[in-house]
């Protein structure tokens, strides 16, 4: 939440998004698509957040996740490359052969700065920041994306 | 066209990729 400060969100937004925490909802298709997902790839996430809250938001899922790094367990917030990195080396793969589906643009120059191939799952239909490298795709729902990772 | 290869793992964010927490944020921000 010391993010959050620093984002300049009102003083009163972190401790009202803790007593919500457990309201988060997947996006509507994610249970679904990450079911089938299952199937064919290992699954898993990075955020930043606590370990509490990242497990609370996985929960939220029903999906089982074999790798979860939260920033707290990392050390450090993305796009810093220790939270990617220490995914990676749960995993047992090089950054190549795993793809990262990123939610804000920030994570897309984070992930591919560490060799993962990105989609950007851009929900809210943002603009991608000057700057900032491309991804392999942008989708707008997780439904679209075995059509990127499913050969 | 992009080429698509195949992955042995998937990685999300989980907080924008996979779950809303951007609704939360606007309520919280209230």
């Amino acid at each position: 939440m010391e993010a959050a400060a620093l984002e300049g969100v009102p003083p009163s937004a972190p401790a009202a998004l803790l007593r919500m925490w457990d309201d988060i909802a997947p996006w509507p298709e994610a249970p679904t698509a990450s079911k089938r997902l299952s199937q064919d790839f290992t699954l898993g996430v990075v955020t930043n957040c606590s370990n509490d809250l990242a497990a609370r938001a996985v929960a939220s899922l029903g999906v089982p996740l074999s790798v979860s790094v939260a920033a707290e367990r990392a050390g450090a917030y993305k796009p810093d490359p220790r939270p990617y990195q220490l995914a990676l080396r749960e995993l047992g793969l090089p950054a190549h052969r795993v793809l990262f589906v990123a939610g804000s643009p920030s994570d897309i120059p984070g992930a591919m700065g560490v060799g993962m191939p990105v989609v950007w799952h851009n929900r809210l239909q943002l603009q991608l920041p000057g700057g900032s490298p491309v991804p392999l795709a942008e989708i707008h729902s997780l439904a679209e994306l075995p059509r990127w990772a499913v050969t | 066209m992009v080429s698509r290869v195949p992955y042995d793992a998937i990685l999300f964010d989980l907080l924008t990729a996979v779950v809303d927490s951007w609704t939360l944020w606007n309520r919280a921000d209230r």
